[in-house]
Parts: structure tokens; C-alpha cells; sequence
């Protein structure tokens, strides 16, 4: 694959590609970024070759999860060697948002937001690769490098647990959370 | 997949949150051209370092062949012992006075040259221990200007032994004065 087709592929896959690396980044848009960056420079520099056994999505979702993964561990070490204090969670939820976005977000969608945020890593990401990014569980097991069986755990338990975080909400927003279907409201 | 209403739902907050990421989003083209720039940077700062390693290893290499031949002329002189073109004795002052024995001193030194590292060590070893052999010798043949002050006339007698088939005149001939 020459480098403008590359470019066009990610171009088009931008938007996914950064909302998986915020993911991966416990939502903090600087440091996405920043992972987003060193993934291009790894295509560039051809650190991170396309050999087509998987889809490109896939690929470059498993590219963006490793290199967040190794960005994490750097800013630990840092943080270690500067025994600085660890940031607070607040900090890490959106330091780019402006006091207008976060009212302009419903109150279902910051409820969800900080349910995601106590879900362990895994499972938030399995439950963001197959909701957000519309994959398959084997192609969520894929980009993460785990079995099958794995994910689909971690897709249960997310699930639950999401279900058990935002259960007293159900009534104010109008939907039968638990029980039956309702696939009128969500349409 | 058949999706749950539960599931549904769950897709439905995703896509919210979705749009809400894509409004916070950086534009491609930014975060690839600072990519570039980067990957531009990296390149220049990788050659750089590369032209410093190369500049180091020459005046390594350098500094090694000359300092190796520095080396190498102390034993020379040595050589020219071995090779029988100076003789041990000789002292550098003259060897200068003596064209000839220059001459000579100067093949020697050029000879080694072409042989290499090898060859010249073990030169060198062969020419010390022929000197050492040739001081030795000088040293066992040594003898002390005051050497004849200690001879005396009875030497004879202690240095032979009398054999005991011989008679008795031939006896007498050690005693020193023919009677005892």
C-alpha cells in the first residue's frame, strides 16, 4: 500500500481512530492525540506495517491500542520518577472540555460517562469496540490480542455492570432499562 | 447480531458520546502533518548522530594506528641487534658517526615495516633473548683486575689430585721444594 492510499484509508478512519485511542486513554484528549500522532509516525517511519491479515480497521485499532498502552506505561514511569501526584480523575474525564459542552451534555450521557469510567479497562474497551466501533467480538479479540472467549466475558460482565451503574436512572429517562425490550426508544 | 433493547440502548449512548468525540476531534490533516514533521526531524537528528559516530570511530582508528606505531620503534633498535647489523655494544651517538653502520640501521628499521604486527613481535622477542644469551656469556667471561693478587704458587696442588698408581718421584714433584 503506497503512502497516499494509506493517508486516504486513515483519513477516512480518523474519527474512529480517535475516538478508540480516547478510549484507550481514559478519555483524555491530549494524550489521544499524542498516541493518534505516534501511530502515523509509526506508519510513516514503516515501524508499523499493513500486511492485510486482517481488516485495516482492525490493524490500525490494534497499532493504536498497543502504542496507548506503551504511552500509558511511559507516563507512569514518569510520574514515578517525579513522584509527582497522580492526577485526579476529573482532570482526566475531558481537560479540553469548556464549561458550555459539559452543559450542553445530557445528564444521561454524563451518568454513562463516568459508568464507563469505573468499568476495568477491558472491559470499557470491549464494550467501546463492539458499541462505538461496530466490530465483532473476534475482531475486538483481534485488535486486542486476546481469545475470544475472553472478550465475550469481558462483554458480559461490562454489560452488567454498566446495567447495575445506571439503573436508578432509568425512570427519569423514560426508558424500561431493565426488564423488557424497548427498541422504539433507542431507534 | 441481534441486538437486546438493553444493547440498543447501550449503542445509542455510544453514539452520543460519538458525537461528542468528533466535535473535540483535531483535524486529520494536523495531527499527519505533525507526524511528518516529526518523522522529518527524527530522520535529520538520526543522521546527524550517525556522522558523529563515523567522525569518532576515524580518530579512534587513528589515533590507534599511529599510537600502535609509536610503539613499535622502540623495538626496532632491537632488531637491528638481532639482525647482526649493530652491535650490542654500539651506542646510539656511534651509530650516528658511522655512516655505514646508519646505512644499515636504516634497512633493518624499513624491513620490519612491510612484515606487519606479527612478524615484528617475534623479531623483537629473538633479538632479546640473543642479547641476554650474548650478556650472559659476557658476564660468566668477567674477571677482576685484582684476579692476580690471589694466585700463589701452591695453586697447582690444589687444583690436581695425586693418581695413586704413580711412584714415588713423580709423588715428590708436588711437594714444593723436593723435601718435605
Amino acid at each position: 500500500m503506497n503512502i497516499s492510499a494509506l493517508e486516504a484509508e486513515l483519513e477516512k478512519l480518523h474519527s474512529s481512530s480517535f475516538g478508540w485511542a480516547l478510549s484507550c486513554c481514559r478519555r483524555d484528549r491530549g494524550e489521544a492525540e499524542e498516541v493518534l500522532q505516534t501511530v502515523y509516525l509509526k506508519i510513516l517511519e514503516g515501524k508499523a506495517r499493513f500486511r492485510g491479515e486482517s481488516s485495516f480497521r482492525t490493524w490500525l485499532f490494534a497499532v493504536i491500542y498497543k502504542t496507548a498502552a506503551a504511552e500509558q506505561r511511559k507516563n507512569l514511569l514518569r510520574k514515578l520518577r517525579l513522584c509527582g501526584e497522580p492526577q485526579g480523575k476529573a482532570d482526566r474525564i475531558s481537560p479540553a472540555e469548556g464549561p458550555d459542552a459539559a452543559v450542553e451534555r445530557s445528564e444521561m450521557q454524563i451518568r454513562f460517562q463516568q459508568a464507563l469510567e469505573r468499568l476495568p479497562l477491558r472491559q470499557r474497551q470491549t464494550l467501546h469496540l463492539v458499541f462505538y466501533q461496530d466490530l465483532s467480538l473476534r475482531e475486538a479479540a483481534d485488535v486486542m490480542n486476546i481469545s475470544v472467549g475472553s472478550v465475550r466475558r469481558h462483554y458480559e460482565r461490562g454489560k452488567k455492570r454498566l446495567r447495575e451503574s445506571l439503573g436508578p436512572s432509568e425512570i427519569g429517562y423514560g426508558v424500561k432499562w431493565r426488564g423488557e425490550k424497548n427498541p422504539s426508544v433507542v431507534s | 447480531m441481534a441486538l437486546s433493547g438493553e444493547e440498543r440502548r447501550i449503542r445509542a449512548l455510544f453514539r452520543e458520546l460519538r458525537l461528542e468525540d468528533e466535535r473535540v476531534m483535531p483535524r486529520f490533516a494536523a495531527v499527519w502533518n505533525r507526524a511528518h514533521i516529526k518523522s522529518a526531524r527524527r530522520k535529520t537528528a538520526v543522521d546527524f548522530r550517525m556522522a558523529v559516530a563515523v567522525v569518532i570511530v576515524c580518530f579512534a582508528l587513528f589515533s590507534l594506528a599511529f599510537l600502535s606505531r609509536h610503539w613499535q620503534r622502540k623495538p626496532r633498535s632491537i632488531d637491528a641487534v638481532a639482525s647482526g647489523a649493530v652491535k650490542p655494544e654500539a651506542s646510539p651517538a656511534q651509530i650516528k658517526k658511522d655512516p655505514e653502520l646508519v646505512q644499515q640501521v636504516r634497512r633493518v628499521i624499513r624491513r620490519p615495516r612491510r612484515l606487519g604486527f606479527a612478524p615484528r613481535s617475534q623479531a623483537a622477542k629473538l633479538a632479546l633473548r640473543r642479547s641476554t644469551t650474548r650478556d650472559a656469556i659476557a658476564l660468566s667471561r668477567w674477571r677482576s683486575p685484582t684476579a692476580t693478587l690471589l694466585r700463589s704458587p701452591g695453586d697447582e696442588v690444589f687444583r690436581t689430585l695425586p693418581q695413586l698408581n704413580q711412584n714415588l718421584h713423580e709423588m715428590e714433584a708436588f711437594l714444593p721444594n723436593g723435601t718435605n
